[in-house]
């Protein structure tokens, strides 16, 4: 019985190698045959063997990054709010209800930007005409990261000792005070932990981004136009392309995989350094 | 806010609000903005086909273009943004967009049928001979060449190339499933096909499935499915092993919102408008094209 | 002097309370609107056609993609569930945590958890599509997300087999019981609760997922499938298919039933877990 217990829990390491050696196996030799510079080049076209995807990366980074701004600031604001601003009462139910957001599927949001927020910004911000692209990419993917950043957020707030606050207050620091300048700072890895989890899923969401990045693979240079992500570029060509352009997707793959590791072991380290600081906190308070 | 579901309350109705207005409203066409283009996904076959009729074969789309997968999701953004151009099968133009005259001549069957719209290609599917040993498969290629496939194609606006094509006759005794799949040009008008098809012979079905062109070539030379469709000349390179048989020409007409007041379009202005590589002679906004 | 600078911090920071009270507020409006948005837009335009029809270009239907999105749970549950709960019990039960084979195990399943669902996509294009010559099948969708659904399956088990309390398993053993006896007749049936609730959320990731499917089953949203080999469709591939190719009000009319499906999922998933939770209160 051991045995077949063991081979279940060994069964994630085989998944995981698996998953490296198949995706490695399959594009590294791609990447190799075009060469780094052509395959880490700005020009993507396919019918001339340019794979280029740098302006897929770079597309991917400002969205990403866009969608941070947005969607930490406000979420961040949102779980403070959460903490102490908030009756009492209503806070049991807004948690409910943001963890029941939080599951909702990513193309729901998706199309939410492409039948809402593509439209506005087209007829009513875009300076010429595109509504697809960078803003509204940001837009739908930090409505997206929002549950996740007032959950965890929250959560890290509620892991910083209560003395803390209390100290605050009984040094004469008002309510205010108490949290913005005592009890976020320490929950800062908590939060931090939030923001890179948040980041892995900005940067590998797919659905939602295809629906309203536009599509074009060039590098962008405006917030409205048409633009490709990582994501957007492996799940357009999909289901229509074959041979060497299909393997560029598999090599952009790769690339993906390799940012989502990075991003996985900043979270691990992030995590261990909010678990060590509370241990060393509530040990010094004892 | 002593009150929890007050905050909820205000926040639901500032939502409906918002959604009341979202609803209404849009902007018209505004000379003074940017030609939105709009082109396909790399292997369509109305891509390669519109592009290599107006002289830029091979080459990538304009910087920023909008990628549609899909004949359908082209005309939705042409009927939803004022500023759009895009280039669609004339089979799928429905009057939700303006289709534009090309060099003063309209996109109609008449004209592609005596040669004077230019921006026309051939339909067709493609399958092993292997699979004409399938008795469905032969008899479904012998009902394209009928007389009552080539009603449904005039009649769904493509070009019918067969003027006296004998009628077809059922085979009661074939029984079997056969599949159908790529462009999605083709797609509509091959479902239409399929259950005229199913009608004639009871016990057959003919799935017919999307993709796109490439998908077709792939699928008819791996044999996923019996048939792949394609929307551009036969290209022999992407399927060594295939045969074609073209089932009918269809135009691909270049389409506008509706408020957008321009009626005519030049070969060469579409040219300067797709072209990723026009340089100075680009055409960027709209005020070039319309005074 | 002195007092002004003081007045002026408290000032500011009510102002940051004040940012942080909009901030909910905005937060919800927008979360909030997202539902409804998809609720005004759909909900007018469902319909039996829609939802148990044939499917026609002019008048498309949802029936292949509910019969697909119910094999690829099927599938996927069928060998998730079994790996992940065994994985579970070996992490919990057979192992102290200091050693190194426990920490790799968590650090694989970690990492799979942070892995994009896109990659996982490619990975089963790669093995199933390509290297296995599947060609595009619900099987082979239904197994990538299988591996993809592992972490959560095994995270919230191992959770809930912690909870249960050293003193059972210890009586367990007091009375003569071996160690998989023990695990079988009191541990399991203790965390019954929090493995159910955990099945249910992992049924929500498959029926949410698209980005997997779009490269492993194909897209097929016409024809009911026939077999596990078949090529097929989910409702969240619909929702992209349908909003992406003309068919923006049906697309509406999936997002509403997907949405209804996921609340209802999640809903269960919670209520199972109170009353599971009270029945172990009693029980302990």
């Amino acid at each position: 019985m051991r045995g077949i217990f063991l081979f279940c829990a060994v069964f994630s390491i085989l998944a995981l190698g698996c998953i490296c050696v198949f995706l490695l196996a399959n594009g590294l030799p791609f990447i190799g045959k075009v060469g780094l510079g052509n395959f880490f080049g700005t020009k993507w076209d396919i019918h001339n063997g340019d794979y280029g995807i740098l302006s897929m990366i770079v597309a991917s980074l400002y969205v990403t990054a866009l969608s941070m701004i947005f969607g930490v600031s406000l979420g961040l604001l949102t779980a403070v709010s959460l903490y102490k601003f908030c009756p009492r009462r209503a806070v049991a139910p807004i948690r409910q209800m943001v963890n029941l957001l939080a599951g909702i599927p990513s193309v729901i949001y998706g199309l939410f930007g492409l039948i809402i927020i593509v439209p506005f910004l087209r007829d009513y911000i875009s300076p010429n005409g595109v509504g697809y692209g960078i803003l509204a990419t940001s837009l739908v993917l930090s409505v997206m990261v929002l549950p996740t950043i007032v959950g965890v957020s929250l959560d890290a707030l509620n892991a910083v000792p209560k003395n803390y606050y209390e100290g605050a207050l009984a040094l004469g620091a008002t309510k205010e005070q108490g949290v913005f300048k005592v009890m976020l700072p320490a929950a800062k890895s908590g939060i931090m932990a939030a923001v890179v989890l948040s980041i892995g899923r900005a940067i590998g969401e797919t659905m939602a981004v295809i629906m309203v990045i536009g599509g074009s693979p060039a590098m962008p240079t405006s917030l409205f136009q048409s633009v490709r992500t990582l994501t957007a570029n492996i799940a357009m060509g999909a289901t229509e392309l074959s041979g060497d352009p299909m393997t560029a997707l598999v090599a952009t793959g790769v690339v993906l995989f390799f940012f989502a590791l990075l991003l996985n072991a900043s979270f691990s380290l992030l995590k261990g350094g909010e678990k060590r600081e509370n241990k060393r906190a509530s040990k010094a308070n004892s | 806010m002593k009150n929890p579901f007050s905050l909820v309350s205000l926040v639901m109705a500032l939502v409906l609000v918002i959604t009341a207005g979202a609803g209404c409203g849009g902007g018209g066409f505004d000379s003074s903005k940017n030609i939105a283009v709009v082109a396909r996904e790399d292997g369509s076959g109305t891509k390669s086909a519109f592009m290599e009729i107006i002289g830029l074969k091979g080459k990538v789309d304009p910087v920023g273009a909008i990628q549609q997968n899909g004949t359908a999701g082209v005309l939705t953004e042409v009927k939803g943004n004022p500023v759009a151009i895009a280039y669609e099968s004339l089979g799928y133009v429905t009057s939700d967009a303006k289709t534009l005259k090309v060099d003063g001549v309209a996109a109609t069957v008449a004209n592609i049928k005596n040669g004077t719209y230019k921006i026309a290609r051939p339909l067709s599917v493609i399958y092993q001979e292997s699979t004409l040993e399938n008795d469905i498969c032969q008899a479904f290629l012998t009902f394209l060449r009928s007389s009552n496939a080539q009603k449904i194609i005039s009649e769904e606006g493509y070009v019918s190339l067969l003027d006296d094509a004998p009628a077809y006759t059922a085979n009661g005794a074939l029984s079997g499933a056969i599949s159908v799949s790529g462009s999605t040009s083709l797609q509509d008008l091959m479902d239409d096909l399929a259950v005229e098809f199913q009608k004639l012979q009871k016990n057959v079905q003919v799935v017919v499935t999307g993709g796109g062109s490439g998908t077709g070539y792939n699928n008819a030379e791996s044999g996923v499915t019996e048939f792949g469709m394609i929307s551009e000349e036969f290209d022999l390179g992407k399927a060594p092993t295939c045969t074609v048989y073209t089932v009918c020409n269809d135009g691909i007409a270049v389409i506008v919102n509706k408020s957008n007041p321009l009626d005519n379009i030049t070969m060469a202005q579409l040219r300067n408008i797709y072209d990723v590589d026009a340089g100075a002679s680009a055409i960027i906004k709209w005020e070039t094209l319309v005074n | 002097m002195k007092t002004s600078a003081h007045q002026r911090q408290i000032l500011k920071y009510a102002a940051y309370k004040l940012a942080a009270q909009a901030a909910l507020a905005m937060t919800l409006i927008a979360l909030i609107a997202v539902i409804i948005f998809i609720l005004v837009r759909g909900i007018p335009h469902i319909n039996m056609q829609l939802l148990f029809g044939d499917y026609t270009s002019r008048a498309p239907s949802l029936k292949p993609a509910l019969v697909g999105t119910l094999y690829l749970i099927v599938i996927a549950l069928s060998i998730a569930a079994p790996i992940g709960i065994g994985s579970a019990i070996f992490l919990s039960e057979y192992t102290n945590s200091k050693s190194r084979l426990i920490r790799i195990v968590r650090v694989a399943v970690e990492t799979l958890a942070g892995i994009p669902s896109i990659v996982y996509g490619v990975f089963g294009y790669v093995v199933f599509v390509v290297t296995l010559g599947f060609g595009y099948s619900l099987i082979g969708g239904g197994i990538t997300l299988a591996i993809m659904i592992l972490p959560v399956i095994v995270r919230s088990t191992e959770e809930s087999l912690l909870a249960v309390p050293r003193s059972l398993r210890e009586g367990s053993f007091a009375l003569g019981s071996s160690k998989v006896r023990t695990t079988f007749a009191v541990v399991l049936p203790c965390a019954a609760s929090g493995m159910v609730t955990s099945l249910i959320l992992a049924v929500g990731r498959v029926v949410s997922e698209s980005a997997v499917l779009i490269l492993t089953i194909g897209m097929a949203v016409r024809v009911i499938p026939q077999n596990v080999t078949s090529a097929g469709t989910s409702l969240a591939l619909n929702v992209y298919y349908f909003g992406s190719h003309g068919y923006p009000e049906q697309a509406a009319a999936t997002g509403v039933v997907l949405l209804v499906l996921v609340v209802a999922i999640n809903i269960i998933a919670t209520v199972l877990g109170k009353v599971f939770g009270k029945g172990e209160l009693a029980d302990g």
